[in-house]
């Protein structure tokens, strides 16, 4: 015989949520996030893309006009470093392998100069034997498509990362009535143009004063004037 | 596989820490004024931002009435070509009787960010090369890059013939694509690293750092020579501190190494997408201003110098140069050394010197 609630109502109330939260948790991106962010493996770059699919799917949410865009921000933020941790792994993982070739390449190659009667003499001839062996593994990998692709894709990742930094910074620079880094940049390239049009007019007036003083007042068109002794403009 | 009695591999550890402690002891007896460079003497002409204009005091009576410009690169500084005393590019020239000059680029940073290669040929290297026609009453100066100097070099005396009276480009490179020619693993990475960037990528690091950091310019050497980089600070410098004027050759290229400066965004925009990627110097497509550079716009008489090993610029992309200027007068020299060694190395410096100095003395 089942138990009957004394607030039958209420248990309805409470299923239906339930039924809710359940749903909610099991499909969500959120949760699944908050679940994977948890996990101490995927910060250590050996939780493969697991990270990735959830923030992009979390991120691509739509955007709603009234609700602060902060939020947003720091969890684009913690993709970034997410990416930067999954990045230097594979690449990390790239270079290791290059040096395991390199002990493969090196013990066979100690024990083919031994059958030929020149073993390592001494303790320097073996770390110069290995340096050797150790730089021609490095070289040749570094212009490998996969070195240079993980080292891309690292690059990437971090200025990535330093461009959501930014983001966060200017935010609380504009709060504090600092300059904000691109302010500045907007400045330095209004500046950079004005002084560049400064040195044009210079040019030009120092073209115009030497063609006046040339004889006949003819105009000689000189270097740094708008044109050039071949008359280019 | 290892040949060594117990004996020997005694005597060898013995002879390793009695090294170790010598190189302590060495190193701890240096300071840090006792590794200078660059030390001779000059007086500041002009300055046009950070650019700075030296000339350096004369160390004859009476120098050559046409002057000599040193453009270097920048991505490293001029002190490079002063570098010690004894070892000293400009001290060899100004005892030749020639008057030196030199452009000091200075430490660009973010606020630097716009300032491109433009900037550099048609507002740098141009007010300099006024500035010494004016100061000497000459209509020409003579004109002499090294590296990414040469490319600058090469821009301005094409964009302004009848201002340098000879040129002459080191360890230049021309053709960015031409290390394909002989694709050897230890030439060239800066080209293969170059090509592998999206232009993209490019642009996102421009547009994210405003500059390319020294210390990321220093990582991509670095990795140029990666044997050399993992001993560096262990056998090397060991084996340099065995010998205190070896030590303080190796401190004097630390300092010369840590002063790296940062590049501007555009003008490492122009460089790695328009030059590594798109090779437009030797198409005649590099275009600055709104002036197209065309090599063979250059009439003067050229001598270009270049190393068989520059294992940073790879032969044949200087090489290149021949049959692209327009000059009549065009000599080829090939140097024996390395990119910098040519710069440092007693005997290879010696023949870098005699060289343009004798090559001067004819015209």
């Amino acid at each position: 015989m089942t138990e009957r609630s004394p607030f039958p109502g209420l248990d309805d109330w409470l299923e239906a949520w339930t039924s809710t939260l359940r749903d909610f948790s099991a499909a969500s991106a959120p949760a699944e996030l908050a679940a994977r962010l948890l996990d101490p493996r995927n910060w250590l770059g050996v939780g493969g893309a697991a990270l990735e699919q959830p923030f992009e799917t979390v991120l691509g949410l739509p955007r709603l006009a009234d609700v602060p865009d902060l939020d947003r921000k720091l969890l684009g933020l913690l993709q970034c470093w997410a990416g930067v941790t999954q990045r230097s792994a594979e690449y990390g993982a790239i270079v290791a392998q290059v040096w395991m070739a390199a002990y493969a390449d090196f013990l066979p190659a100690l024990q083919g100069a031994a059958s030929e009667g020149k073993p390592v003499g001494g303790g320097r001839e073996l770390l110069d034997r290995w340096t050797a062996t150790v730089n021609e593994r490095l070289l040749k990998a570094q212009r490998s498509e996969d070195f240079l692709a993980a080292q891309r894709r690292l690059l990437d990742a971090l200025l990535k990362s330093r461009a959501a930094e930014h983001e966060l910074v200017e935010i609380g620079a504009k709060a504090m009535d600092l300059p904000t880094r691109g302010e500045m940049d907007d400045v330095h390239k209004t500046l950079h143009a004005l002084k560049r049009e400064v040195r044009q007019l210079k040019r030009r007036l120092a073209a115009t004063e030497e063609a006046g003083a040339a004889p006949g007042g003819r105009l000689k068109v000189v270097a740094g004037s708008d044109k050039n002794e071949r008359g280019q403009a | 596989m290892i040949d060594v009695a117990p004996k020997a591999a005694l005597a060898e550890g013995w002879e390793m820490q009695r090294k170790f402690a010598d190189a302590l002891g060495r190193l701890g007896r240096v300071r840090d004024g006792d590794v200078q460079i660059g030390t001779t003497l000059k007086d500041a002409v002009l300055q046009i931002d950070k650019t700075v204009l030296y000339r350096y005091r004369p160390l004859v009576e009476k120098p050559a009435p046409v002057p000599i410009l040193l453009t270097y690169a920048l991505v490293g500084r001029y002190t490079m070509m002063d570098l010690q005393e004894d070892r000293s590019l400009v001290r060899n020239l100004l005892r030749a009787g020639l008057d030196v000059y030199v452009i000091d680029w200075g430490h660009p940073s973010r606020a630097d960010r716009y300032a491109g290669l433009d900037d550099y040929v048609n507002d740098y290297v141009a007010a300099c090369v006024d500035e010494m026609r004016r100061r000497h009453g000459v209509d020409a100066v003579n004109l002499l890059g090294v590296c990414q100097g040469g490319v600058l070099s090469l821009c301005y005396t094409a964009l302004y013939p009848g201002r340098i009276r000879n040129l002459i480009t080191t360890v230049t490179p021309v053709d960015f694509h031409a290390d394909r020619a002989e694709n050897r693993i230890d030439r060239g990475f800066m080209n293969v690293w170059a090509r592998s960037l999206e232009p993209a990528d490019i642009d996102r690091l421009v547009d994210q750092l405003g500059i390319v950091p020294g210390e990321f310019v220093g990582y991509l050497f670095s990795l140029m020579t990666p044997g050399r980089s993992l001993t560096k600070y262990n056998l090397d410098l060991l084996d340099a501190a065995a010998d205190e004027a070896k030590l303080l050759n190796f401190l004097r290229m630390e300092r010369w190494l840590a002063d790296r400066p940062h590049q501007p965004g555009e003008v490492s925009r122009q460089w790695l997408k328009e030059l590594y990627q798109d090779n437009k110097l030797i198409k005649d497509e590099f275009v600055l201003d709104g002036e197209t550079v065309r090599l063979r716009d250059i009439k003067c008489p050229v001598l270009n110098i270049y190393t068989e090993t520059d294992h940073i610029i790879p032969p044949e992309m200087s090489k290149a140069l021949r049959g692209r200027v327009g000059s009549e007068d065009f000599t080829e020299v090939v140097l024996k050394g390395g990119h910098i060694g040519i710069f440092v190395s007693a005997r290879s410096l010696d023949q870098l010197s005699t060289t343009i100095v004798e090559w001067l003395a004819k015209r």
